[in-house]
């Protein structure tokens, strides 16, 4: 079943200088446990498909579900309350709280639900140890190089367990070996039963994914299957 | 981790900011509380100072019916209705504490070298107190046999400070001449009260009483009626020239008062709230960080407000306790007198909870702009 | 492209936060002009009220009989004493040098006794514009006599013959309508009539005689006066009337300097309002700034760009300030403050002010402006 369906999904945005389309009728359909790589060139849409995926810019129109939840049909507070349940967000430059030390930069999906603070300290150290960095958790993101501030956006995406994790450029701000070093840490999160979207223009990453969509001019150009990936994967 | 904790740990990490937050609620309100303890106390000194000069209310017999004028005198009674312990019912009106000197008076005739002199009887203390105008050469008169003589009496009379005469069976002295006044007070003598009733055989008995009241707390006619009251056979006036100064000069200086205080006020209101305006919304990238996360509106209003509320705590308590030690060292010396500022308690209650009121107020509207953009449109913000 | 783009660049860019800087920076310049305003308005005020005061000089004949009387009430039962008269010339003598010595007011008066109803009563004979303009207290209710056969009742005289402004009353067998009734003074005029100076001169039968004259003199030429008087006058005893006005005109003068001290301190406060504005707003940037550094600007590019940006952000704030502190001042100035006089344009004021918030501006960004250029950039880039 997919978890992710997008039908005639468009977003114009008005520049104040004309309308300019961003996307332009996207279908597309992503099934539970995918790993899948947006490509493009900057100002072809990939990167509002992908905050439109995690419902956090509502299209001009068109349907997105997720889950089976029409996420766009919910109150602003409801979808506030679904991408704390369903989606984790790695941004494009980490957006770390900068006077949280990373266990608390993980901890803040975990501060509006009901978990003891012992239980969050527990999950928060678990997924850091996870992403390697169980030996800074009292560092403030300043104190950490970019590839460690990176692996505690990720820990942050995950923390909550959701079923869905979406990076925004997750290499673009590492050098190649960081980068490769975060790619691995997504396959075996991916490994683990993750669904991940991940909008990127570096093709180092593309061996890593099972499925690659190329977008142009906000619309859907290919969408291929990388066998390869594919076949290492299973 | 709760959200309260994220509001403790952005103040306690961010040090610059906080530093820059607490300094201008501190100010702001530090100079609300300098200004206002200042001016106000300042203000209430100097309407007090001032009220003491001269009498502001004037008792006198309720028939009194002899009169005089530019020297030209018309017979009259001269039953006196008013007794030494008038002087105590004044000093036992509600509203006692505004009096400042009470000065009784008795009239007499005095046989100094032959010529007849009007004599006043006067409390030495209090009439000098009310009379701070007066600049005389010789000593300052208390005692029992002491006179301050007028100086156009002195010259008539050929006195001089020091002198010593017989009054009838009495012997007194000569204590001192005061300066011209220009005044029918030049053609007086001034004595001892108690000599001159005993020495007109009217013990007991005043002529008239002047009062000087504060009067900042209470008006001189409230005043002014309450001693009516307690002294039914007297006449009891405020003086319409003191009454018209106090208004032109003390009034003056209490809207001045008012003013400063209002606008001082406005200052502080306005300056703490656009320093927690600022300082919201230079937030508004990490509140779209919060909201990307799923966190609710009520969820961002948490965090700013927790972190309102602390600042304007802590904002309020330090600059209410430095205002009050600000105007405590300072007062004194701005003020060039010897002011006593009270630590007090209503205006620290005032101006903390306004304090946080204001952090509040200033820091909903920016956390609620913030919270209502689309959080991709947040994080793009810069 | 200029640093100076920059820096426009900047402010146009960053609205609200520039708004918001300009509001903050305005609030403390328009604490100064408001307060500087209210407060001069106030000390002129209460200047005004001891310069129209002025100093009251008696002249009187060297009567060396002594009073017995004292406030209105006297002692000596049974005893008529006649007043002393001044020689008609006196007053003359004093009209010729009034100009000369800042004499303001001249009020000549004739007082003798008279039969009104059953009862012998002191009547007053005085010019009513000098008499007003020296017992600046009075208050009277009805008007002040303006025809020959008119007379002003004191307070207690109106109250214990049940008289009110509009009634005749008979002097001296003569009709005389009361013009008005004055407000209880608490002293002798309580118990007088008033009358205008020839006609009660014509009722003694005394015309041209005077019994004293009251004078009004400027504060500032009081004492050549009362000397130049007292040598042209041998005849007559010119003193000057001492009384509560001088120690209340010492409190008001403690309180002016204080006013003045309240207005340095106004202007310290403002001064400090405007650099901690600045100071937090330029401290915000250091990560912009390293980018600066970063892309090759030497440390005076920034100073330029930063400081240019000061001087407008300061300069627009002293105008703003300065016209809201004006506003302020006209409007709450008139309510709250009780200013009568009205709040006057100072351009000398502007000027001030607006030098200030500038300085001030410049001052305060210079610190964390040479911090944040001395930073290493890739440290100041760190920052959030």
């Amino acid at each position: 079943m997919s978890l992710i369906s997008l039908q005639g999904v468009s977003k114009i945005y008005d520049s104040g200088e004309g309308k300019v389309a961003a996307l332009q009728e996207i279908s597309l359909e992503i099934a539970t446990g995918e790993f899948v790589a947006v490509m493009g060139h900057s100002g072809s849409g990939k990167s509002t498909l992908l905050s439109i995926l995690g419902a956090l810019n509502p299209p001009t129109t068109g349907k997105v579900m997720v889950d089976g939840i029409p996420v766009y049909d919910l109150s602003i507070e409801r979808r506030a309350d679904f991408r704390s349940m369903y989606i984790g967000f790695v941004f494009q430059q980490f957006q770390l709280i900068p006077y949280l030390t990373a266990m608390e930069n993980v901890m803040l999906p975990l501060a509006i639900l009901k978990d003891s603070h012992a239980q969050q300290a527990a999950k928060a150290k678990e997924v850091l140890a996870k992403v390697g960095l169980g030996n800074k958790l009292h560092r403030l993101p300043n104190q950490l190089s970019g590839g460690e501030q990176e692996r505690v956006a990720i820990a942050r995406a995950i923390v909550n367990q959701p079923p869905l994790v979406l990076a925004d450029e997750p290499t673009g701000a590492l050098d190649t070996k960081t980068g490769q070093e975060i790619m691995e840490l997504f396959r075996s999160l991916h490994r683990e039963g993750l669904t991940i979207v991940m909008v990127t223009h570096n093709k180092d990453t593309l061996p890593y994914v099972e499925r690659t969509i190329y977008m142009r001019d906000g619309r859907l150009e290919a969408d291929t299957l990388s066998a390869k990936t594919a076949g290492a994967a299973h | 981790m709760r959200l309260d904790s994220i509001a403790l740990k952005n103040l306690g990490r961010r040090k610059a900011k906080l530093v820059f937050l607490l300094l201008g609620i501190t100010m702001a309100i530090g100079t609300v509380v300098t200004m206002y303890s200042i001016i106000t106390t300042m203000n209430v000194k100097l309407a007090d100072t001032f009220d003491e000069i001269g009498a502001n209310i004037i008792v006198v017999p309720k028939d009194e019916d002899t009169f005089t004028y530019g020297g030209f005198i018309l017979p009259g009674t001269r039953e006196s209705g008013l007794k030494n312990d008038d002087v105590i019912a004044i000093n036992t009106i509600p509203n006692r504490e505004n009096i400042a000197t009470v000065s009784p008076k008795a009239l007499g005739l005095m046989e100094i070298k032959g010529q007849r002199v009007m004599a006043v009887g006067v409390d030495f203390p209090s009439e000098l107190r009310l009379k701070r105008w007066w600049t005389w050469i010789g000593e300052q008169p208390n005692k029992m046999e002491d006179l301050l003589v007028g100086s156009r009496a002195a010259r008539t009379l050929g006195l001089q400070p020091g002198d010593t005469i017989n009054v009838g069976e009495q012997t007194l002295v000569v204590r001192a001449v005061l300066a011209e006044q220009g005044t029918e007070e030049d053609g007086l003598v001034f004595a001892n009260l108690l000599a001159v009733q005993q020495m007109t055989g009217r013990v007991g008995v005043l002529d008239m009483i002047e009062v000087a009241a504060y009067c900042t707390t209470c008006p001189v006619e409230e005043i002014a009626r309450q001693i009516g009251e307690s002294i039914p056979a007297a006449k009891v006036t405020p003086l319409a020239e003191a009454v018209r100064a106090r208004r032109d000069v003390v009034d003056k200086f209490t809207s001045f008062a008012i003013g400063v205080s209002a606008v001082v006020g406005l200052i502080g209101f306005l300056v703490v709230m656009l320093t927690m305006l600022s300082s919201v919304t230079e937030r508004t990238r990490e509140i779209g960080i919060y909201r990307a996360i799923g966190y609710r509106r009520s969820h961002i209003y948490e965090i700013v407000l927790t972190e309102a509320t602390l600042v304007g705590l802590l904002g309020g308590l330090l600059g209410y306790a430095g205002g009050t030690l600000a105007a405590r060292l300072a007062g004194p010396g701005i003020a060039g007198m010897a002011i006593n500022i009270p630590w007090n308690p209503w205006l620290g209650a005032i101006v903390i909870i306004g304090g946080v009121l204001v952090a509040l107020a200033a820091s909903a509207y920016p956390s609620r702009q913030a919270a209502n953009l689309d959080p991709a449109e947040a994080l793009r913000f810069i | 492209m200029r640093l100076w783009d920059i820096s426009i660049g900047n402010l146009k860019v960053r609205k609200t936060k520039m708004l918001l800087l300009v509001a903050g920076m305005a609030v403390g310049v328009a604490t100064i002009v408001t307060l500087t305003a209210i407060t001069s308005a106030m000390q002129a005020e209460v200047a005004r009220y001891f310069r129209d005061s002025g100093v009251r000089l008696v002249l009187a004949p060297y009567a060396e009989k002594l009073s017995l009387a004292y406030n209105g009430v006297t002692v000596a039962a049974g005893v008529t004493v006649e007043a002393d008269a001044l020689e008609p010339e006196v007053l003359d003598k004093t009209r010729e040098l009034a100009d000369s010595m800042g004499i303001r007011t001249i009020a000549p008066k004739f007082v003798t006794q008279a039969q009104v109803k059953d009862r012998t009563m002191l009547i007053a004979g005085v010019d009513f514009s000098a008499e007003v303009a020296i017992n600046r207290y009075w208050q009277v209710t009805g008007r002040y006599a303006e025809q020959p056969d008119e007379v002003v009742l004191g307070y207690l005289i109106a109250e214990r013959q049940g008289l009110s402004a509009g009634d005749t009353v008979t002097v001296e067998g003569q009709p005389f309508k009361v013009a008005g009734v004055l407000a209880e003074t608490g002293d002798k005029q309580d118990r007088l009539i008033f009358a205008p100076l020839a006609m009660v001169q014509r009722l003694a039968d005394k015309e041209g005689t005077l019994n004293m004259i009251e004078v009004v003199v400027d504060r500032d030429s009081s004492q050549q006066a009362l000397a130049v008087l007292q040598q042209a006058l041998p005849e007559v005893r010119t003193s000057e009337v001492k009384g509560p006005m001088e120690g209340r005109r010492e409190v008001a003068d403690r309180f002016q300097r204080f006013s003045w001290l309240v207005i340095l301190a106004v202007f310290g406060i403002g001064s400090l309002i405007v650099m901690t504005t600045m100071m937090a707003s330029v401290n915000e940037r250091t990560r912009e700034i390293g980018i600066f550094r970063a892309i090759g600007f030497r440390r005076t590019h920034i100073m330029r760009i930063i400081l240019t940006e000061a001087g407008l952000v300061s300069g627009a704030s002293g105008v703003v300030g300065y016209i809201t502190g004006m506003l302020v001042a006209v409007t709450a100035g008139a309510t709250v403050a009780d200013i009568s006089g009205g709040v006057p344009w100072d351009p000398l004021l502007a000027v001030g002010v607006i030098t200030l918030s500038v300085a001030a501006g410049l001052l305060a960004s210079l610190y964390p402006a040479v911090k944040a250029a001395n930073l290493e950039p890739m440290e100041a880039l760190r920052f959030f």
